[in-house]
């Protein structure tokens, strides 16, 4: 099990349009069943009541419609409207959810509604499953759930402008927080569309899952940006884009390795855990695989395409039909600029050398020329209005 | 090796040595208590003052694998009215004034000012009204409600005040404090009750066997009121009926003409002479063979002297003694009562003693000043938090499990210092958790497990850094050096924004939520640490042996190595 990566070729940054239409692809449904069918919302965001029992004998696969339904029997009975759910780990399913709404009326408050219920359900559960026991039991008030959304919402804002402002205050743009948000963004797009899809449930939970998915996707994308930068400043001579895939290359390993660590454990939490562990460990195994997919896939490319924007801007600024001599792309780190063969470790990029880089994306008119320093090989000039074809 | 080094190892290893030894416990210098019962555990061993126990689980763990009630209590927000009338500044006689007293309480019932609980006084000559806010109302609002309804009596009634009563901070504490008094008086181990501006109550009571009943006391307003109930209702030998229904206590009233009356009217039209506020804290349960059980109070000094003369004055009358608005007795009035008195009747049943004890520790504790309402309940029982403790251990022992053999298989010789990295972390980590007390909820757990899983990920970082440099050929010293400064960067940057987030997480999220974003800021600080320097010092140990000329070992090739 050696290096798998070592040695590839891979352009990752060319193809970057694929993964965006990828990306995409993921998100826009996930959107959709978001906005049409919603998110399904526990009972902190909802409010209600939540009684959870345990079963004296767990409740044989196969067997679990017959068990729902004498369930269902036994709550009307009580009188009692509520959403019933089997539950358990992977291996067996030996407990019961009842979600309640509760109403209190004048009067009364909802804490002593959920006791009623509590108490009105157990006579009939016991009758129709003898020995099933009341293990917890949950209310929470609207007073509460409208403050915990609030909170939600607020929690993740938070975070998403503390990682903006903290990758801007170290590598010293907008434009690489901004790529790194915009990843995040993605992710958390991504998860809240797999939990509309899926119908699991959204909890409190799964807001500290998506908040810790955030601080760990940024994880990922700071490895990659950082190496960028300083390849940036260590290799001259190559284009923004060729320096941003052959760092993505040379952190795969490092992503991926620890992608895989990391899932490892969530993997066994999710098939040993308990109840309550894995809609945590879905959510979080969904999203740092999502996070990394994003980092490796979609932030590196952002600054590319942003950069490349910025050069056909800065191009554009010339008089067209000169040589120009302006690199694609510029290192955050200020360093004095030289055009002298800069003398350090030989470069090795894995992925061939490009000369130029270009924006094919709206059939840039203007290409940006690029000078090699310190490398052998004729100088391509290029005359204004051509196109140079793309090669690896 | 080097001195720095030998120093880096012994310090190590102590930090380790004492975190297993806070974590476990199996020495202390003090008793260990049981969480549960609070009672003191026996030592396997005693040496002078050191105590030798057996190794346990030594971090406090929350009530969701603990089992017991996390419960949130919001105090309601009240309305004070005041009314005045001409017709109230005549002149008039104990009767007419008990009369007009029924009369206005007749002419408010609570449903129709918008509320469950209103109380009526009359104090002089205004009319006072205490009542719940109804929620999304206006205080105006509410009081012109009770002005048209006064007006059919008084037309030319006035509304001399209306006020939304404010919980203060310290009514709030106040409110802490009875419900301390009543908790720690039922006897709940570590309760943990804490305000949360501006008006709400978080309890936690661990371990406790019988929630709702807990719930019951805590709640509970506990107003004791001994009311004086009209002579049309009681008076001498023509008292209310009273019968034994299902266990509970029914009384019977009938108004003069024979006609019956419900109970909560008479209590409605009976004005208030004592409440609990004029009690002492000195109440008992007595329970003397041959005598009903009973519960004593003992009144104030003011209180006792206007008690002695309305008793004095009202022998034969009806003495109603309700609390929070259910009449628990009522006994005629056979002499003078000055300052000590006995409520009894009722406690004789099946469960009586329970209720006399359950009274007299609602009067010692005192009465709420105002109405508390739970907004937020999550019971556990303690056989399911101990089935969520063991699931998840065992869940994290097998994703540990793997992640060292994954570490092992890939990176050969430095996973196999990343594995006694790892090992070294999770140790720290439950020493960081125990050292800052935090109590360990499931998510908490989870925090742990998963912070396990990224821990690795800092050494991954170096040593992926570290095949780099060898290969561009440099020493193996200046290899390391390179590679951990330039690993440095990432790492910190990476892990801030974990961090920041864990703050993020822990300002504004609730109980369980919050134990997990402490664990999850302790899991990725500790594991800073410990790339820097447990890491660190294992390959500074490794390459003072000859290993260290072997890249092999480190997963490079020798071909790759530039200048070989």
């Amino acid at each position: 099990m050696v290096d798998f990566f070592r040695g590839r070729k891979w352009d990752l940054v060319g193809l970057r349009n694929l993964w965006f239409a990828i990306s995409l692809l993921i998100i826009i449904p996930g959107l959709f069943f978001w906005v049409t069918q919603g998110l399904n919302y526990g009972i902190d965001f909802t409010g209600g009541g939540l009684v959870t029992y345990q079963f004296a004998e767990p409740v044989r696969a196969g067997q679990e419609t017959a068990a729902l339904a004498r369930v269902r029997g036994a709550v009307d009975k009580a009188g009692v409207q509520g959403q019933i759910q089997l539950a358990g780990t992977a291996a067996r399913t030996d407990q019961l959810l009842v979600r309640t709404r509760v109403e209190p009326k004048a009067g009364q408050d909802a804490d002593s509604v959920l006791s009623q219920q509590r108490a009105s359900m157990r006579p009939a559960l016991e009758a129709a499953f003898p020995g099933i026991t009341e293990v917890a039991g949950e209310m929470v008030s609207p007073v509460v759930s409208e403050e915990l959304i609030k909170n939600a919402i607020w929690s993740v804002v938070a975070g998403c402008v503390f990682i903006l402002f903290w990758i801007r205050l170290r590598y010293l743009t907008f434009q690489w927080s901004g790529t790194a948000l915009i990843a995040l963004v993605h992710d958390v797009l991504v998860l809240i569309g797999v939990f509309a899809m899926t119908r699991k449930e959204v909890n409190s939970p799964f807001v500290a899952a998506a908040l810790t998915v955030v601080g760990y996707s940024v994880h990922d994308t700071i490895v990659i940006f950082d190496r960028i930068r300083e390849n940036l400043r260590l290799r001259k001579g190559n284009t923004f884009a060729e320096t941003a895939n052959i760092s993505l290359l040379e952190t795969m390993p490092r992503s991926v390795n620890t992608v895989l660590t990391t899932e490892l454990v969530l993997v066994s939490l999710f098939l040993f855990g308990g109840v309550s562990l894995r809609d945590f460990a879905f959510a979080m195994m969904v999203g740092i695989t999502v996070g990394a997919y994003s980092s490796i896939f979609n932030a590196a490319q952002l600054l590319v395409v942003l950069k490349n924007r910025e050069g056909r801007k800065m191009a554009l600024k010339r008089a067209p039909g000169r040589p120009m001599r302006e690199v694609a792309g510029r290192a955050p780190v200020r360093q004095p600029r030289s055009l002298k063969p800069v003398a350090q470790a030989p470069a090795q990029a894995p992925s061939a050398a490009s000369e130029e880089a270009e924006d094919e994306e709206e059939g840039a008119e203007a290409a940006v020329v690029q000078e090699r320093d310190a490398a052998p090989g004729p100088r391509r000039k290029l005359k204004a209005g051509r196109k140079r074809k793309r090669r690896f | 090796m080097q001195a720095r080094t030998r120093w880096w190892l012994i310090g190590i290893i102590t930090l380790v040595i004492l975190s297993l030894l806070g974590v476990f416990e199996p020495i202390k210098f003090r008793d260990r208590r049981d969480p549960d019962s609070g009672q003191a555990v026996r030592p396997r061993k005693r040496l002078g003052p050191i105590r030798v126990y057996r190794p346990h689980l030594g971090i406090t763990l929350g009530l969701d694998l603990r089992g017991g009630s996390h419960l949130v209590l919001q105090a309601q927000a009240q309305g004070l009215f005041e009314f005045s009338a001409p017709e109230l500044s005549k002149p008039m006689s104990e009767e007419e004034q008990t009369d007009l007293y029924a009369e206005i309480v007749n002419l408010l019932p609570p449903d129709k000012i918008g509320t469950a609980k209103r109380e009526v006084q009359l104090r002089g000559d205004r009319i006072v009204v205490q009542a719940r806010l109804a929620p999304d109302t206006d205080v105006k609002q509410q009081g012109n409600t009770i002005k048209g309804l006064l007006t059919t009596r008084f037309p030319q009634v006035e509304m001399k005040r209306a006020e939304r009563q404010e919980i203060t901070r310290d009514n709030l504490q106040s409110i802490q404090a009875i419900i301390e008094r009543r908790v720690n008086a039922y006897g709940v181990t570590e309760p943990v009750i804490q305000r949360q501006l501006p008006d709400r109550l978080i309890v936690e009571l661990p371990g406790i066997k019988d929630p709702e009943k807990a719930k019951q006391l805590i709640r509970q307003t506990a107003v004791l009121e001994l009311r004086h109930v009209p002579r049309k209702y009681g008076f001498g030998d023509r008292g209310p009926e009273v019968t034994e229904v299902a266990g509970e206590r029914v009384f019977t009233f009938r108004d003069p003409t024979g006609k019956e009356v419900l109970t909560s009217q008479v209590i409605d039209e009976s004005p208030v002479i004592v409440t609990g506020r004029d009690l002492k804290a000195t109440s008992r349960v007595v329970s003397v063979a041959g005598r009903p059980t009973a519960v004593t109070f003992e009144l104030q000094s003011d209180a006792a002297k206007t008690f002695e003369g309305f008793t004095r004055s009202h022998v034969k009358h009806y003495l109603a003694v309700v609390l929070d608005g259910k009449m628990i007795t009522c006994p005629v009035i056979k002499s003078t009562i000055r300052q000590q008195g006995v409520i009894e009747g009722g406690f004789d049943k099946p469960g009586g003693l329970e209720e006399a004890r359950d009274l007299s520790i609602l009067l010692n504790a005192g009465a709420l000043p105002f109405d508390l309402e739970y907004v937020e309940n999550r019971t556990v029982s303690a056989q399911l938090g101990k089935d969520a403790l063991v699931k998840s251990l065992y869940a994290g022992l097998v994703g540990l499990v793997a992640v060292l053999l994954f570490m092992l298989l890939y990176y050969r010789l430095p996973g196999l210092l990343a594995d006694v990295a790892l090992l070294m972390y999770c140790v720290l980590l439950l020493g960081a958790i125990k050292l800052v007390n935090q109590v360990l909820t499931l998510p908490g757990i989870l925090a742990v497990i998963l912070s396990i899983g990224m821990a690795v990920d800092a050494n991954v970082i170096i040593f992926e850094r570290l095949k780099e440099e060898m290969r561009t050929g440099k020493t193996m010293r200046s290899a390391v050096e390179a590679a951990f400064k330039r690993a440095w960067a990432a790492i910190l940057d990476s892990n801030v924004c974990s961090i920041g987030t864990g703050f993020v997480l822990f300002y504004f999220g609730s109980g369980p939520i919050k134990g997990f974003a402490v664990a999850l800021i302790l899991g990725v600080a500790v594991s800073l640490f410990t790339a820097v320097t447990v890491t660190r010092l294992f390959v500074n140990l490794v390459m003072a042996t000859s290993l260290a000329s072997n890249v092999a070992l480190f997963g490079v090739s020798p071909r790759e190595v530039e200048g070989t």
